[in-house]
């Protein structure tokens, strides 16, 4: 009763947000909850009614959907794909987002670097598609995990650089100014200064990219065709058909498709919460 | 004398050093093909014969004639217009909520607000057809509100946000965990308001969010495709037919890869012009510390 | 600064360098097949059938036993039908220990794309399989073996063969048909004593009945736009295409209007008129909840192809369904029962002969009666090649029936996609309001024709 009523003041300040929080939390939860419903639910049940809750917990459709889409095998397919490729994009285009935030004022070929990269955001895939099939079937890069690493990091570079273009701006300059007067190099600033201060950033990247990544689909499908070397997300369109689909696998199939990196990103929250520590900014 | 030169060559170059590796990866993905596909816009080429002729311009020209791209133009940007409002008010909104410390609540939040983007677009349509079909049917007494020519864009655009949401949540929570403290601890000694705080301190400093997200999200509206195609096709009646999906029907289901790629080029080019256009507009806004 | 600018200039120039052999490689490409082009016309075009013929059976004899391997993309995502491909596959390499078949399979979404895509690359396919549109564009792109001389095809209905012929030369073969009718769920009309109708009043007095007891009549899935083409075509096609096999060019090149053509205008009007059967909600409503309808005694008739009675049946095992055809008339024989062939499979052209001949020999395993026997057992379909197997009591509905009408669009040449969307768009748009007006819609449709010549 006392601790309740020495924090009481406290809480009774926060209740609005928490409100706020719970009612939008429940929009957003709504959908997922549905999905997950019904991926427990027989064809049948489904005709009968999306909203009501299945009679059994039946877990056929995990199964069966794991069976169709060769789980192990696409999983493994998925993470060798997603893991190395944001590793990548993480580095080069913090590197490049660093320079073009730091020289492009000076430096007219980085500024229209910055240029270029935002333009070819808007660029529609199917544009390049067939040429880019063409070129990974010169290099003999079609069906190949390694060509499919190198697509995805080049096609998200842009992106990432672009991002990072902003925040480098919030990074203080002093301190690498500091350690480049010092005579350390530029790399080695980069690196061991301003990178770590980054981090936040680096993690909203890295986590969105997994994202991403991990739910591509339209690079996937054209230059990963055979069936052993296809990802987990790519395997998940199969279960929608052209003039039937059983919803409750689809979903279940797509429900496991999400779980890994879902754990992925609880596991990133660590250093998505943190900020840049108060003393490390002002001198 | 010698190493201070020495070391402003060092500088000096490595600021293309920094841009190589992911210049390089950028240039065999996405510039090299599409330079190599530019010249399909001037050509008669259908999709699928092994040769074609060169036209000329006669493919940008007819482009400006097209009656049939009007429709799929305007509702590209009806999509634009409702799709980034509502994305970078619910996005920071939701940032701004998940940052208010209150304890274990916050992380959980976090993380439902950022699941759905995990569901892959089709999924996506197919839950929100079952919500607009059989949960909205029930709750309001209404049709299913992507099968009325008149809705079926806000509506497709409430599945997107739903969607997409949590992407900008992301970028706009590390922009605000970028503010330092201090300034916002002076603006409070100061006697600021909460409001006052917010604009003055807060908005200002989220200037590079700012021109990430609305520019990101703005040109990503503009493009929309997978989630139309899965939910409505564009239909009912073309009602949300959008300019991406006018031009994958040229360059892919009609025989027309030559006119496709050119309506592409058009379209491209004029989204630069917006993008840069808002990008600029925000970056400038953007402080240096 | 003028230093700066150089260095930008330096990487600019040597980023096109790097984009210029690439291109140049593509341009070769490009050249290439024009040069096959050149020696196929080089051939006296009088013996270009008998020598072809000749070159095929020749190869034929002698299949290499070289190790070959190619592709079979499909985008049959069924289960029965997939298991049937896994057979055919899995029976002809056991047979030819030196052929490797990949089978890769897409999305109906991306199948065309990535077929394209890949025949764009020069890395086409050996086996995939066509809509008509499009094997009319492939042929002419010459993309398309002449299989003719498979050995197996004179099994199949020669109707299903027209469909495939194109120029003279067979350069596909539809595998099975859809029969195109309504599919009535057997209980419901059970439960309120309804007889099969085969008069237009008939048909509207069950459907009266049905909405009256609260039944949805006719479940459809008119929110996807193919849904409604399928369901007005069986219309359309008897009552146009029928008595004139060029109705779809002479709109295309604008020698007929919508608006003059008064068969048209009667098939659409008595399409829409059972508008007020279509349930609460026809626009909003995609196909599979339409499926979900008629399983579950929601709704009781669906009108559409036979896919409907393995969709039904995979949704409720138990649900009984018949078929009945489409009445048109005051006359029982007005009725329409629709066969239409399937897709075409195709071979494709390559220039490797050893390649052409092994996946022609491959073709023929399909066109097999073993291979049709396989099918119609798992994949409960209707098959091209001529067979007596009993599969589903609806799908015996179909066959056992009598009449004519089967097959009046076999080797006709329909719409272009372009004017097939346009056409199916229009109405969708002119039908959602409630109000529709058939002279209106055909207004609408022969300006919107007119603007794309």
């Amino acid at each position: 009763m006392i601790r309740y009523r020495r924090y009481s003041k406290r809480q009774l300040r926060k209740l609005p947000v928490v409100i706020g929080l719970l009612l939008v939390t429940a929009v957003f939860l709504f959908p997922i909850y549905l999905a997950v419903i019904t991926s427990f639910k027989t064809p049948l049940e489904i005709a009968d009614s999306i909203m009501a809750l299945p009679k059994t917990l039946n877990i056929g459709n995990y199964v069966e959907g794991m069976k169709k889409s060769n789980f192990a095998r696409s999983l493994l397919n998925s993470v060798i794909v997603t893991f190395p490729s944001v590793a990548m994009i993480v580095l080069f285009s913090a590197m490049g987002g660093y320079t073009i935030a730091r020289n492009g004022k000076n430096n007219r070929f980085l500024k229209f670097m910055d240029k270029v990269y935002l333009s070819s955001l808007m660029i529609p895939f199917q544009i390049i598609m067939i040429a880019v099939y063409k070129i990974f079937k010169e290099l003999n890069l079609l069906n190949s995990l390694a060509g499919m690493i190198i697509m995805l990091t080049g096609y998200s570079i842009a992106y990432a650089t672009f991002l990072f273009v902003g925040f480098v701006k919030s990074v203080p300059v002093d301190m690498e100014e500091a350690a480049l007067i010092d005579g350390c190099g530029p790399y080695r600033a980069f690196f061991i200064i301003v990178f770590p201060l980054l981090k936040p950033i680096a993690a909203t990247v890295a986590a969105l990219h997994v994202m991403w990544l991990w739910n591509d689909f339209n690079i996937a499908v054209i230059l990963l065709q055979k069936d052993e070397i296809r990802t987990l997300t790519v395997k998940q369109y199969y279960f929608f058909g052209e003039h039937v689909s059983d919803y409750g696998m689809a979903f279940a199939a797509s429900i496991i498709c999400m779980i890994p990196v879902l754990i992925f990103f609880v596991a990133m929250q660590r250093y998505l919460v943190e900020g840049i520590s108060s003393g490390a900014v002002k001198t | 004398m010698k190493r201070n030169r020495k070391m402003i060559n060092g500088k000096k170059t490595s600021q293309y050093v920094f841009l190589l590796p992911g210049l390089l990866m950028f240039s065999f993905s996405v510039l090299i093909p599409l330079f190599n596909g530019i010249h399909i816009a001037f050509t008669d080429w259908n999709g699928i014969t092994t040769d074609y002729n060169y036209v000329g311009f006669k493919n940008f020209i007819s482009v400006f004639r097209d009656q049939r791209l009007i429709d799929p133009m305007i509702n590209s940007i009806k999509f634009a217009v409702l799709g980034t409002i509502g994305n970078n008010v619910i996005a920071l909104g939701t940032a701004l909520l998940v940052n208010q410390k209150t304890g274990k609540l916050s992380n959980i939040v976090r993380v439902i607000f950022f699941m759905p983007v995990c569901f892959s677009s089709i999924l996506t349509a197919f839950i929100w057809n079952f919500i607009y079909k059989e949960v909205f049917s029930q709750l309001f007494q209404i049709k299913s509100l992507l099968g009325n020519p008149e809705w079926v864009i806000p509506a497709i655009v409430i599945m997107g946000l739903w969607n997409t949401c949590g992407i900008n949540m992301l970028i706009y929570l590390s922009g605000i965990k970028n503010i330092p403290v201090e300034l916002v601890e002076a603006a409070k000694i100061d006697g600021a308001t909460v409001f006052q705080r917010f604009r003055k301190v807060t908005l200002p400093l989220l200037a590079p969010a700012f021109s990430v997200c609305v520019t990101l999200s703005m040109t990503s509206w503009l493009r929309e495709f997978a989630m139309t195609l899965s939910a409505t096709r564009g239909g009912p009646g073309g009602a949300s037919k959008t300019m991406s999906i006018y031009i994958f029907e040229n360059l892919y289901t009609y025989n027309k890869a030559g006119y496709g790629q050119a309506i592409a080029l058009l379209f491209a080019v004029f989204l630069i012009l917006i993008g840069n256009l808002v990008a600029s507009f925000f970056r400038r806004k953007e402080v240096e510390l | 600064m003028i230093r700066k600018r150089l260095c930008g200039l330096f990487v600019l120039t040597a980023m096109i360098v790097m984009a210029l052999p690439l291109s140049g490689c593509q341009s070769k490409g490009a050249d290439e097949p024009a040069v096959q082009e050149n020696t196929k016309e080089a051939v006296p075009a009088a013996d270009v059938k008998s020598g072809e013929a000749a070159a095929v059976a020749g190869s034929e004899s002698q299949i290499t036993d070289k190790e070959i391997s190619f592709t079979w993309l499909h985008h049959l995502r069924e289960e029965g039908k997939q298991a049937w491909v896994q057979y055919l596959v899995d029976t002809y390499q056991q047979e030819h220990p030196n052929v490797k078949i990949n089978v890769e399979l897409q999305t109906t979404d991306n199948y065309m794309t990535v077929l394209k895509t890949k025949v764009a690359s020069g890395d086409a396919p050996m086996i995939f399989d066509l809509e008509p549109v499009y094997l009319t564009e492939f042929q002419m792109a010459g993309h398309l073996a002449d299989v003719s001389d498979v050995d197996g095809l004179q099994n199949f209905d020669e109707n299903l063969l027209v469909e495939g012929q194109r120029e003279g030369k067979q350069v596909g073969v539809p595998l099975d048909a859809n029969g195109f009718c309504a599919f009535y769920n057997k209980e419901v009309f059970q439960k309120y004593d309804l007889k099969v109708p085969a008069t237009i009043s008939e048909f509207k007095e069950v459907c009266e009945t049905l909405k009256d007891s609260g039944v949805t009549p006719i479940a459809v899935g008119f929110s996807e736009v193919w849904c409604m083409r399928r369901y007005s075509d069986i219309y359309t096609d008897v009552a146009c295409v029928a008595k004139d096999k060029d109705w779809f060019t002479n709109k295309m090149n604008l020698s007929s209007k919508f608006e003059d053509d008064q068969a048209f205008k009667d098939a659409i009007n008595m399409f829409m008129s059972y508008q007020d059967y279509w349930g609460s909600d026809p626009y909003g409503t995609k196909w599979n909840d339409a499926m979900s309808e008629v399983a579950t005694g929601e709704a009781a008739i669906a009108i559409c192809g036979s896919w409907t009675i393995d969709g039904v049946l995979g949704i409720n095992p138990e649900a009984q369904l018949g078929a009945f055809a489409l009445p048109t008339s005051e006359e029982p024989s007005g009725a329409i029962m629709e066969l239409k062939p399937g897709n075409s499979f195709c071979v494709y052209n390559s220039q490797d002969a050893d390649m052409l001949a092994v996946a022609k020999d491959f073709f023929q395993f399909m066109c097999s009666q073993e291979s049709a026997e396989y099918y119609a057992v798992n994949a409960h379909g209707i098959t091209g090649c001529n067979i007596d197997i009993e599969t589903l009591d609806a799908l015996n509905d179909i066959t056992a029936y009598e009449g004519d009408q089967l097959y009046v669009m076999s080797g006709v040449n329909g719409f272009t996609s372009e004017y097939q969307d346009i056409v199916f768009e229009t109405l969708q748009s002119h039908a959602i309001n409630g109000s529709f007006d058939v002279d209106a819609y055909c207004a609408d449709l022969d300006k919107q024709f007119a603007s794309l010549n």
